[in-house]
């Protein structure tokens, strides 16, 4: 018994030691992707992102404002931090990085949506946190979903199991390979993409859909708010163009509307809002109902940063 | 707790180091942490079902003591028909009460009456096919006088739920199981290697073939509309593969944690894709319920003594009740009966017993006929398995229909090639593997076992980086649903 014990530790450790070592270098070689999932990351981490103007709100921000068309306007530096799948908490997080490790912006244009003060439960493309779950904000974001377990906290390695695409381009970027470089522009991304008829399939399953509004979430935006107004950040609201068939789909899309109505009043935040705009009435501006194509985001940010030359100023 | 967990990659050698380091000074502590053990392991998928299995136990403990006890064959048979109607009721409420219900209401439908079917949402609990199986087995041994009565009820909860085969088999026999139970154990250095040995082989097979392919399956069954004939080939042959990996990966790890406790259990794969008739298949497919069919239903019925009509009878008996026993869904007996209609020229012409060897027995390759004999069966079983797969009888008649359209010709479709490639390589040295390893009890089992110790390590750390590398996000087994 006593060589069996004996030779399971010898045969365990170079397991452990390697367990450590991998850890570590996985995640480095994470840290300097320059792909789509990890370079917003990396960048609000690194401090990268000193930009004036900053974009926040879900994947709807993230492919519907162009950074380098609001640039070009405003001639201002903007970058944006639309994160796919993810309420506002999720945009706080950002918010939070942004502060500690970045310079203060002076305009926040904020996106909203009919979930903007939703809650999810279950981490949307977990793979993106992985080499930054020891980082004190993500770590306290995240715990608050499902996903990462104990073991992926405190065992090394356990967390990269099975991820065979980071895997490979850890490697890759460790190689000093060409890796899949991200055609984001200062956070910004969208494709050209026709309508692909998710919303038909939607409908087809249910008539309409009624948003859950989160207490808490909807106490941190507005505990957000009083913050950034202390800290002389201006904030912007803006509500991006839907289809006009899929805001009939939300039963209390009206009510959501007004609470931010309601935000936008007491809090004197000017609120754009574009749910009316002819764009939210031609299909072939989106891909599904909440999305707009790379054609219809280049129309709207066009426009948006013409509306926003009123309130930002050089 | 699943095998392939990290929960259970803590309870196992907790379990192994309290087994061997303190309740080693007799075995029926050993015994007592074992149930315990057990109950734990069980708990940890839903506790209330812990209280169902515990009736189970107590159920067929007591009445096997009764039987034994009866002293007229009318009382026995009592003891026996109300184990075997309470066993069987609670798998009927469990697992057939919805399926009958709405197949009821289906057919009364049909003469143009409609009855809304008082459906019940209970929930499977795991393992309750096996374990009442196994208990079954138990009685009906009893009752036919072939073993005695168990009276230690802590050596009788072992053998019912030990842990390694509680959830998935293999289903154990008390002739087999109970003996080892009752006797002290020695930790052998040898057994307990081997064991660990099949618990990483069994991990490959599980994590990287049946993952993966379960990956690539659910895609292409759950569109089958939208692909090629020849891609849904493809995703026939992907669920063979895991079907395969997954439940043989289950009994590797089942089979290899118990050696690790000093116990044997029954062997339940013996390499089935290298059959070279649907016979010899059946002979190494999931072999604990083939025998269990075999021994407690085929035998029975009249087994094969009754001339040839009575073997055919008997042999699509046992076919449509093992696909019921898999689920209650109609592809499931259409399975059945497949396998049924599959069998039957060797069963009417007495040729199921010709192949009984290892194929190609000391040689690297097979002869050509042996070849074409193991294609053919293997086309068969993965037509098989499509009914096996598919939601319903309606989805398994579209993916067929689709399969045998032009569209079989044709090249599968690219993005699912492309990405499939790693896949089918992973497969491709699985299957050399296997096939150099089926003259062992698990292909590994002498693999390297001539080399040094650190040509065996490498080799064992290579298929720990695989495991790693390619582990698929599908954790669940196929078989704990049924």
């Amino acid at each position: 018994m006593k060589i069996f014990l004996i030779k399971i530790f010898l045969f365990c450790l170079p397991l452990i030691i390697t367990a450590f070592t991998l850890d570590n270098l996985i995640s480095k070689q994470l840290f300097k992707s320059q792909n789509k999932t990890y370079l917003v990351w990396n960048n609000l981490v690194k401090g990268k992102i000193n930009s004036k103007i900053l974009i926040y709100g879900s994947s709807r921000a993230r492919a519907h404002v162009s950074s380098k068309i609001l640039e070009n306007t405003l001639k201002l530096s903007t970058y944006n931090l639309g994160i796919d799948g993810y309420c506002f908490d999720m945009q706080y997080c950002r918010h939070q990085l942004i502060l500690k490790n970045n310079s203060k912006p002076k305009y926040i244009i904020q996106t909203l949506d009919y979930h903007t003060l939703g809650a999810i439960r279950n981490l949307y493309q977990y793979e993106q946190f992985c080499p930054y779950i020891h980082n004190r904000i993500i770590r306290k974001t995240i715990s608050n979903y499902n996903g990462f377990n104990w073991f992926d906290y405190h065992i090394p390695l356990v967390r990269y199991y099975g991820r065979t695409r980071e895997l490979i381009l850890a490697t890759n970027i460790l190689f000093n390979k060409d890796h899949d470089i991200s055609n984001r522009y200062n956070g910004f991304y969208n494709i050209i993409k026709d309508w692909d008829g998710e919303f038909e399939k939607m409908k087809k399953k249910r008539e309409s859909l009624s948003q859950k509004m989160d207490n808490g979430v909807r106490l941190l935006f507005e505990n957000y708010l009083k913050s950034v107004e202390k800290q002389n950040i201006k904030v912007i609201f803006v509500y991006t163009p839907e289809y006009i068939e899929g805001q009939k789909f939300i039963s209390n899309r009206a009510e959501i509307i007004n609470i931010y109505k309601y935000f936008s009043k007491k809090y004197n935040i000017p609120f754009l809002d574009y749910s009316s705009d002819p764009i939210c009435l031609q299909r072939t501006y989106f891909y599904n109902a909440e999305h707009l194509n790379l054609l219809g985001s280049n129309l709207f940010s066009k426009k948006l940063a013409s509306d926003l030359k009123f309130y930002i100023h050089q | 707790m699943l095998f392939n967990s990290l929960s259970y990659a803590i309870f196992l050698p907790i379990v192994f180091l309290l087994y061997w380091f303190v309740f080693n000074k007799n075995y029926k502590y050993q015994n007592v942490l074992l149930l315990v053990s057990s109950y734990f392991f069980y708990a940890c998928w839903d506790w209330r079902f812990l209280f169902l299995l515990i009736f189970s136990t107590l159920l067929d403990y007591f009445t096997g003591i009764k039987m034994s006890e009866a002293k007229n064959i009318g009382n026995k048979k009592f003891w026996f028909w109300l184990s075997i109607f309470v066993n069987l009721g609670f798998l009927g409420v469990f697992k057939y009460y919805n399926f009958f219900a709405d197949s009821f209401a289906q057919a009364i439908a049909n003469f143009g009456l409609h009855v809304n079917p008082w459906t019940l949402k209970v929930i499977l609990p795991v393992g309750i096919s096996f374990y009442t199986f196994h208990g079954l087995s138990y009685v009906i041994d009893i009752y036919k006088d072939r073993i005695k009565a168990e009276k230690n009820f802590l050596d009788y909860s072992v053998f019912v739920c030990f842990f390694p085969l509680l959830v998935a088999g293999p289903i154990e026999r008390a002739t087999h199981l109970l003996p080892q139970i009752q006797r002290k154990r020695t930790f052998d250095y040898n057994r307990a290697v081997d064991g660990l040995r099949q618990i990483l082989w069994g991990l490959f097979k599980k994590v990287v073939i049946a993952d993966n392919c379960a990956y690539f399956v659910n895609i292409i069954f759950d569109n089958a509309d939208h692909y090629y004939g020849s891609t849904l080939v493809l995703g026939a042959i992907f669920f063979t593969f895991q079907i395969y990996g997954d439940f043989s990966g289950y009994s590797d790890i089942a089979l290899g944690t118990a050696r690790l406790f000093g116990i044997d259990l029954l062997k339940n794969f013996a390499f089935p894709y290298f059959s070279r008739d649907i016979a010899e298949f059946w002979r190494r497919w999931h072999i604990s319920l083939s025998s269990w069919f075999r021994d407690y239903l085929y035998i029975p019925l009249g087994g094969s003594k009754g001339g040839t009509w009575m073997k055919v009878r008997n042999t699509f008996i046992i076919f449509l009740v093992s696909g019921f026993w898999h689920g209650a869904n109609w592809t499931f007996i259409i399975w059945g009966l497949l396998n049924a209609i599959y069998i039957m020229p060797s069963i009417i012409f007495n040729t199921n017993r010709s192949n009984l060897d290892i194929v190609a027995t000391g040689k690297y390759f097979p002869s050509f006929k042996e070849f074409f004999q193991i294609v053919i069966t293997f086309t068969l079983t993965v037509f098989a398995w499509i009914f096996f797969r598919c939601t319903s009888v309606h989805h398994a008649i579209q993916f067929v229909s689709n399969i045998f359209s032009q569209s079989l010709f044709s090249i599968p479709d690219s993005k699912i090639f492309t990405l499939t490639k790693p896949i089918l390589f992973l497969i491709f040295i699985f299957t050399i593997i296997e096939w150099l390893g089926r003259e062992q009890s698990y292909s590994i089992e002498k693999l390297f076992r001539n080399k040094t110790l650190y040509i065996r390590w490498l080799y064992y750390y290579i298929l720990i980086c695989l495991i790693f590398i390619f582990a698929g996000s599908n954790r669940h087994f196929i078989y704990f649903q049924f």
